[in-house]
């Protein structure tokens, strides 16, 4: 019998598990946090599931410098190119190299921190669910899987793992309506985004025959004079192109698909804020860095980069420009997480230029994406600290007198938004410094453009942010609002100024994520070897 | 020219299509091509949403039946279970548990539908013009063979074993994310 | 391609089956229409508007069941088909593959898809909900419509709370 079943064995891929380590621990992480929480619920208590993923994040933090190391030593680089140590891994579907690491590492720091912050929230709202926290390392796991895709296919589930959870985690404030409306429009116009996406991948492969980035990079190249090439339909390959960066631009909200998130920031939970501001941003950036400039990096990069050009320059001025009217803290760091995607994509322009130009383009972008992670960590961890319970409390007129009732949160604040403003000794400033000259050095009147127009977006940004820094250092009194109240409204005022808890752990993370903006402000360098790793790994 | 992903599904092992055989194929593809487009139309324009499904349902159908005129029966399966099986009654559950009305629903209508069908439109043309440019000669190769399970399984369980669990994390993703937003408790 | 011929040929015959029998019927049958036979039903009471409730949200439960199983059994399938020259490595992919679909499953349960009645999981957190409202008190209650000193027990137990854990059996007796 047995040989009417026999048949040829199938060569299977050899998995290196040690080099997986990141993807797995954070999904495992996810899994069991679930599975122990389902089957015991002892495991419900207060605080044992951040403590788990705070646990999972710094283990697959940990892992990093190993993984770094045993790439460093590598004899025999299965696929780097250029000299680059890289590890092809389950036959080619994802690589390992310096550039996945800085992403898998701003991603568990983005996970640990924010596991902090949403204890303090949870325990304030009086939600208990374990759900929370095993989306959020889901979510990770998909980020992770997406930044490290070197297929197609694998960079579409990951970008979905990443999004799907994500769009839970915003709609999971199950007593607010506004978080309901968040979820449901994040989902439906993300579920649009991941369609076209895939149309793209679609179109790409119907032009290349491949879906691995080494084989689509392969088959592009030799384009002749004309912009025809034997091997590959231009047009087609121009329509896929566009289309995965209409799905990319969702994620990373860039310009004429940013209408979802001041409704989604405002309504979604402040600390998954602070995660999709921070990790869900490195995910996608860290996904676009590698599918646009190792796949579509040769010959077609001179046609998409006018594309991220146009992207960057309205990102930028829609995003600075239309923060200043608003009036929810949310709905303004919305706008302004859509300036500083338009930053990101000002570093994406340099970096599609030829190879000098375009290592300090992707050096400027990562180290962007560290600077804004903790920036945007810290300052949604204030927001969701100022939102008192109910999650609610949000009007920028909430922060007159900060300082006066909450004197050391408040200056942790004032660091955070000088950060995002990009005042000298300060992240942002060599953030936003390196992405503008990384444009600069393009050496083009567009990119000249481009740079003043960021300029002028950095200047104009200052302006909503000072705006808040003002508010917090204004008295109560002065507030217009208790102008024409009488005795009865102070007392209110009072009361609701006491009422303000800070957990000890949420206050931790903004303190840290303000020393953080100062040292990397002071001492820029810092992790500037493995920056650059991460960034020459990108080159095939 | 032949494009490079067909000729990725060339088949290895070859049939060849009799003319006769071929015609029986192409009258097949292009009268479920016709119900198919018919069906996606009415589904979008129907104000009732149980028609709405039920359209979407011969749409579903129509895809698979294409999959089967390209020699995929694996994907012909797949289709037919996950989507005309599951996907389907999870659907028509919608409908059953939101207060959707069954029968004919004014409301159904979107007063700025034009931006969005100016959009569909645009996206079409340029979609179909970039195909027609790239595939508007091709034809299948009259040796294409039937995409045989056993390769197809394969090449999950190889070549790509990593979407194949990376599915299973979404899904799990997805099913914890449906059940913890309808339940409230 | 020929193999699907069949298929063709019996869906062709099914559909022109159906159709012919319709036509037949409309051109053979006398068509004497009167108002009784018009109406949805000869029997019963013709339902004049929607069903006014919504059904519990726990049937969307049993059909994400469907689903988990569904796609579970799509991809044994193949695994099946090419599990001789797979060996150990093809089992320990499915093997992870199910487990994490399963884990689903897991989920599903403890947040008591398949329990009817009161949730377990309201009972064991809430305590509003009694722990001894099981489904045979619930179906007592809806007997002991008015019979009065009962149901105000029962609703005093409700109350209760905690306490009512040994007060309600105690009562139960005395109104027996």
């Amino acid at each position: 019998m047995m040989s009417l079943f026999a048949q040829v064995p199938v060569s299977t891929p050899e998995i290196q598990w040690f080099y997986l380590a990141p993807i797995l621990i954070l999904a495992l992480g996810g899994v069991l946090l679930i599975t122990l929480t389902s089957v015991a619920p002892v495991m419900r208590g207060r605080h044992i599931s951040a403590l788990f993923t705070v646990a999972t994040g710094v283990l697959a933090l940990a892992f990093l410098p190993f993984i770094a190391a045993r790439l460093d030593g590598l004899v025999d680089p299965v696929a780097g190119q250029g000299g680059r140590p890289a590890v092809d891994l389950v036959s080619s579907a994802l690589v390992v190299d310096h550039f996945t690491l800085w992403v898998s590492g701003l991603i568990s720091v983005a996970v640990i921190l924010v596991a902090v912050m949403l204890d303090g929230y949870l325990e304030r709202e009086g939600f208990e669910s374990p759900e929370w926290y095993a989306l959020l390392l889901i979510s990770a796991s998909g980020g992770v899987i997406l930044a490290s895709a070197e297929d197609l296919i694998v960079t579409f589930l990951g970008l979905e793992i990443l999004s799907i959870a994500v769009y839970v985690l915003a709609a999971l404030h199950l007593r607010r309506s506004e978080s309901q409306e968040a979820g449901f429009k994040y989902f439906i116009l993300g579920a649009l985004s991941s369609a076209i996406f895939l149309y793209g991948i679609a179109m790409v492969y119907g032009a290349t025959g491949s879906t691995t980035l080494t084989g689509v990079a392969g088959s592009m190249t030799g384009r002749n004079a004309a912009g025809l090439s034997p091997a590959v339909d231009s047009s087609l390959v121009m329509v896929g192109i566009a289309l995965m960066l209409i799905g990319f631009g969702f994620k990373v909200s860039a310009f004429p698909l940013h209408i979802w998130t001041p409704d989604v920031y405002q309504g979604s939970p402040t600390p998954i804020v602070g995660f999709m501001t921070s990790a869900v941003k490195v995910a996608a950036f860290g996904g676009m860095m590698r599918v646009f400039l190792v796949g579509f990096g040769g010959t077609f990069a001179s046609d998409w980069r006018v594309l991220v050009l146009f992207m960057a320059g309205f990102t930028i001025l829609f995003g600075s420009f239309l923060a200043i009217v608003q009036t929810n803290i949310k709905r303004t760091m919305a706008f302004s997480s859509i300036a500083h995607a338009g930053f990101m994509l000002v570093g994406l322009y340099a970096a599609a230029s030829p190879v000098a130009i375009g290592d300090t383009g992707k050096r400027a972008v990562l180290f962007y994406l560290l600077a804004y992670t903790f920036m945007s960590i810290g300052t949604f961890a204030v927001i969701s600290i100022v939102g008192k319970k109910g999650d609610g409390n949000h009007s920028i007129e909430a922060y007159r007198g900060l300082a006066k009732r909450e004197p050391l949160l408040a200056m942790a604040f004032t660091v955070l938004l000088f950060g995002q403003v990009g005042a000298p000794f300060t992240a942002g400033f060599f953030a936003k410094f390196r992405v503008i000259a990384a444009a600069a050095q393009v050496e083009r009147t567009e990119a000249y453009i481009l740079a003043g127009v960021a300029m002028l977006g950095a200047a104009v940004g200052a302006y909503l942010y000072l705006r808040v820094v003002v508010a917090m250092f204004l008295d109560v009194q002065e507030s217009p609002s208790t102008e024409m109240a009488d005795s009865a409204d102070e007392t209110l005022a009072l009361v609701e100024v006491r009422a303000l808890e800070v957990p000890p752990a949420t206050l931790a993370v903004v303190l840290l994520a303000a020393v953080v903006t100062l040292v990397l402000g002071i001492f820029p360098d810092i992790g500037s070897g493995a920056l650059a790793e991460a960034a020459l790994a990108l080159v095939r | 020219m032949m494009s490079s992903a067909l000729l990725a599904i060339q088949s290895t092992n070859p049939i060849a299509l009799t003319p006769n055989e071929l015609w029986v194929i192409n009258t097949f593809f292009y009268v479920i091509a016709a119900v198919g487009i018919v069906a996606a139309l009415k589904m979008v324009t129907t104000k009732n949403v149980v028609h709405a499904a039920l359209y979407l349902l011969v749409v579903l159908t129509v895809v698979a039946a294409t999959y089967i005129v390209l020699g995929a029966e694996f994907a012909a399966a797949t289709q037919v279970m996950v989507y005309i099986g599951a996907v389907m009654v999870l659907l028509l559950f919608g409908v059953m548990l939101t207060r959707a009305k069954i029968g004919d629903d004014g409301d159904l209508d979107y007063d700025s539908k034009w931006i969005g069908g100016l959009s569909a439109v645009s996206m079409f043309a340029v979609m179909g013009y970039s195909l027609w440019e790239a595939f508007g000669t091709d034809e299948l190769p009259a040796d294409m063979a039937v995409q045989r399970t056993g390769q197809v399984a394969n090449s999950i369980f190889s070549q790509y074993i990593v979407p194949f669990e990376a599915l299973s994390m979404l899904l799990l993703a997805a099913l914890i994310g449906a059940v913890v937003v309808a339940r409230r408790d | 391609m020929a193999q699907y011929l069949p298929v063709l040929a019996l869906l062709l015959l099914g559909s022109g089956f159906a159709a012919i029998n319709l036509v037949v019927s409309k051109l053979v049958s006398p068509s004497r229409p009167t108002e009784e036979k018009l109406a949805p039903y000869e029997c019963g009471i013709v339902p004049g508007r929607e069903p006014p409730h919504r059904f519990p949200v726990r049937f969307y439960l049993i059909a994400m069941l469907f689903i988990i199983f569904d796609i579970e059994i799509v991809f044994l399938y193949p695994w099946a088909v090419a599990n001789a020259g797979l060996g150990r490595f093809g089992l320990v992919a499915i093997l992870i593959f199910s487990a994490l679909v399963f884990e689903s499953f897991i989920y599903l349960i403890s947040k008591g898809a398949l329990d009817w009645g009161t949730l377990q999981v309201n009972r064991r957190l809430s305590p509003m909900v009694n722990e001894d409202r099981t489904v045979e008190s619930t179906v007592r209650k809806v007997g002991l419509v008015g019979r009065f000193e009962e149901v105000e027990s029962l609703k005093d137990a409700l109350i209760d709370g905690n306490a009512a854990t040994d007060s309600v059996p105690e009562q139960d007796g005395a109104a027996a």
